[in-house]
């Protein structure tokens, strides 16, 4: 079920919402809420939801066991089954193909013989998101920083929970902890304005912005890679540029406003990456929940940057190889990873030594632009096309040109323009205060009336697919 | 934690704005969906207070299909160009009850979503089947039709992977910018109602009549030679983006003709003429091709007692009898009739 559906927004919502205001704060609240998730879950394919449900119910028992064996040999033991169990299932599911595909293609190259079988698995929706969520919370209990859930139901409401449960944010259940303790008894005015001004603006930005750049631009541009030239192999990538900080951030947008009308609290997940005048900071403002997941439970246990400056750019690096691979078992997602820690490399050293623009417009049109060019290995489909359109965009292959008759429509290259313009200078929906008139309230519903308009053929946010 | 949180504020204007908001959503949500449910442009509902925008015929054939007694065991099918062909004549000739089921924009899927229907229908009673297979039903133009996808009657017996969508597709219909465009475009754009008779009227047989060109015509006062003139430039824009057969298209014509034969139902099939000034004007467009590749087609599949391909595209037509550059009138309906019949004479208006 996706938010920008009718179901969603006409039927679950709504059901959803009177169900929580009506039922007592608590128990029953949290049951609705965990019922609610799995069916929203389970509308993409019922097969799903064991899954989810065996591995809530390993991480809440590992949780509970870590939380009263002493023994740290126990401990380490648990926590190191739990992880194996969680990336086990994470590696079956997204990454077994892949690696047995390069394998047999190496076996290939070198004349060996045999080939490892291929799957060809399903990948569930949101695996990705919710067995990062639940590794945060085994590791969090193994290091003492958190207490285990007072009761499956809690954990299993945090898990499921449908605002974050297929494209993050990355919540952790020491975040949504004190607030299931503490259910407010009704919802606060103050968070229902908040919630329905973040989830309408999110969803204008995916609807309004992100997808009619993808359809009429993006889409029409990129079906034709071996006739563009230069300027319109640029254009293409300025537009997936767009594309998926406009979805993405709607994304996270909608979820926070979502979780708002319930009650709770979601973390920041975008804070106007492109305005960032270096690759260090955009890390700090792009998808933050998972950079900050990488920092934590992965950069720090590595050593971080208390090991001196080599040691710390090979842990950036191997974080970002990670990061990368954990978007999408592909050899794309690869590069896309190594070439931001390289980009994380250079800045580190370029920092080390003064060599840093002054001017912050000049330093943050060159991070868009390094931005820009990884983004072409992130949307490519193979590392070849990939490589074919970085070329035509460094203007070594002639292209054809005279392609701008592709684009779906010539409104869009002035709407790209306003997009463009809103990312690098607007304020992004944490920094608006929202408008509490009653003009505001009707302009607010007329946006959402206009994104419901355009959702008959609804497109897939494009963090769905991780 | 260093994650922002959402500020904890709260205000005495979070009442009246909530209040605002939920008003003004409530009466969006009912002035939109209640301009869509009123004028029904898309035939959804069947509470449409002007014409909708799209052919709701194969309903309407459906529905008159139904009504039959006896049951007609005899069909015509076909585009548009096939309406007016009289099914009392090959009830005539055979002795067996027919009906005309052509539809507007018919592709090939339709042939085969309503034989399905017929089959179904009938009891299994079908036992002939006249088709008109004009080269546009085997046109690639982006998927099944609309006015098929959202027949209530024939969508059931779409071909596989062309089913409607369940999800949601009511709440589409009503609050889809598609539904919202077209009920703002009927209502500002209606046509107004002309006086006398009217243009088109369709006979409890499936048939369709001319009733306004046929008087016309009769009294001298139709310009046919001017309407037919005019109506060609369009007509032959279908041809500029036609480069081939549309190979999905095909394979649902040999689906039909596959499943015509399992039954045991006789196909005749024929490619409806045009007007003489159409031919000689289509004669630079790839229409002469197409028009080759669908009788080859179509010869590809005879097969004696079950397939059989008849000529019809060089008859003698009366050029006077057009209401357009490819609809023609009762005048060379009967012609093609007693051609697919061969029964000469036999159909000749009285």
């Amino acid at each position: 079920m996706l938010f920008n559906s009718y179901i969603f927004c006409l039927v679950f919502l709504p059901t959803v919402l009177a169900g929580w205001g009506l039922l007592p704060a608590g128990r029953p609240r949290l049951l609705w809420l965990t019922l609610a998730s799995y069916l929203f879950y389970g509308w993409w394919d019922w097969r799903f939801v064991p899954l989810m449900l065996l591995s809530t119910s390993a991480d809440f028992a590992a949780g509970a066991y870590l939380g009263r064996t002493e023994d740290p040999r126990l401990r380490r033991r648990c926590l190191l089954l739990l992880l194996v169990f969680n990336l086990g299932i994470l590696g079956v599911f997204k990454y077994y193909d892949f690696f047995a595909g390069t394998l047999n293609g190496l076996g290939h190259l070198l004349g060996a013989g045999g080939e490892l079988p291929l799957l060809r698995l399903v990948l569930p929706v949101g695996i990705s998101f919710y067995t990062f969520n639940s590794i945060s919370y085994t590791i969090d209990i193994y290091r003492r920083r958190l207490a285990p859930a007072r009761s499956f139901l809690e954990f299993a409401a945090f898990v499921a929970m449908f605002p974050h449960l297929v494209a993050g944010p990355i919540v952790r259940y020491a975040d949504l902890a004190p607030q299931f303790e503490r259910p407010a008894a009704r919802a606060e005015p103050s968070m229902w304005v908040m919630g329905l001004w973040f989830f309408g603006l999110g969803m204008a930005k995916k609807v309004l912005i992100a997808d009619p750049i993808a359809e009429q631009l993006v889409t029409p541009l990129w079906r034709h890679l071996p006739l563009l030239d230069t300027g319109e192999a640029w254009l293409a990538v300025l537009g997936y540029t767009l594309q998926i900080y406009f979805d993405f951030s709607g994304y996270s947008d909608m979820a926070v406003g979502l979780a708002a009308l319930l009650g709770f609290r979601f973390p920041q997940n975008f804070n106007s990456p492109y305005q960032s005048p270096n690759i260090s900071e955009f890390w700090r403002r792009w998808h933050m929940s998972l950079s900050f997941w990488l920092r934590d439970y992965l950069f720090i246990p590595l050593g971080g940057s208390q090991g001196g400056l080599r040691r710390t750019l090979r842990n950036l690096v191997l974080v970002m190889f990670l990061g990368g691979l954990w978007h999408g078992a592909a050899w794309t997602f690869v590069i896309w990873g190594l070439y931001h820690g390289a980009l994380l490399v250079v800045h580190a050293g370029c920092r080390e030594r003064g060599w840093v623009p002054r001017s912050r417009a000049l330093a943050t049109l060159l991070t868009f632009v390094a931005v820009m060019v990884g983004w072409v290995f992130f949307r490519a489909t193979s590392l070849t096309e990939a490589a074919h359109l970085l070329g035509l965009m460094a203007g070594l292959h002639p292209g054809q040109g005279g392609n701008l008759a592709l684009l779906g429509s010539p409104l869009v290259l002035p709407l790209a323009g306003g997009a463009l313009l809103l990312a690098w200078f607007g304020r992004n929906t944490w920094e608006i205060r929202p408008p509490r008139s009653r003009m505001g309230a009707v302009l607010l519903a007329l946006l959402l009336v206009a994104c419901l308009l355009r959702f008959a053929a609804p497109s897939p946010f494009l963090y769905f697919q991780f | 934690m260093t994650h922002p949180h959402l500020p904890p504020e709260s205000t005495a204007e979070d009442g009246p704005f909530l209040r605002a908001f939920g008003v003004a959503l409530v009466l969006l949500l009912v002035a939109v969906g209640g301009l869509v449910v009123l004028v029904d442009p898309l035939a959804r509902f069947g509470t449409g207070l002007v014409p909708p925008v799209v052919t709701t015929d194969r309903d309407q054939q459906a529905a008159l299909y139904r009504g039959r007694h006896p049951i007609p065991s005899l069909a015509i099918l076909g585009s548009s160009r096939s309406k007016t062909l009289d099914p009392g004549c090959f009830s005539r000739v055979t002795g067996k009850p027919a009906f005309n089921f052509a539809v507007n924009g018919a592709g090939t899927e339709d042939f085969l979503a309503i034989l399905r229907f017929l089959r179904v229908a009938s009891h299994d009673a079908l036992s002939e089947i006249y088709v008109g297979v004009d080269p546009e039903t085997l046109q690639g133009d982006g998927g099944v039709h609309r006015a098929l996808s959202s027949s209530r009657a024939l969508a059931p017996y779409l071909p596989a992977g062309n089913q409607p969508l369940p999800r949601a597709s009511v709440l589409a219909d009503l609050y889809g910018w598609q539904a919202v465009e077209a009920a703002v475009h009927s209502l500002l754009f209606r046509p107004a109602p002309a006086p006398g008779l009217p243009t088109l009227v369709l006979q409890p047989d499936g048939r369709q009549d001319y009733p306004r060109a046929e008087r016309g015509i009769a009294d001298g006062t139709f310009d046919e030679p001017r309407t037919v003139l005019q109506s060609i430039p369009g007509i032959l824009t279908r041809y500029q983006a036609f480069p081939a057969l549309d190979p999905e298209r095909t394979a649902y014509l040999r689906q039909f003709v596959r499943e015509a034969a399992d039954a045991g139902i006789r196909v005749t099939a024929f490619i409806p003429p045009v007007h003489p000034a159409f031919v000689r004007a289509a004669s630079l467009t790839p229409w002469r091709e197409r028009s080759a590749e669908t009788v080859a087609l179509l010869q590809s599949f005879e097969s004696p007692g079950q397939f059989r391909y008849v000529e019809t595209r060089l008859l003698p037509v009366d050029s006077l009898r057009f209401v357009d550059a490819i609809h023609f009138l009762s005048g060379p309906s009967a012609l093609v009739a007693e051609t697919l019949l061969d029964a000469p004479g036999r159909c000749a208006v009285q």
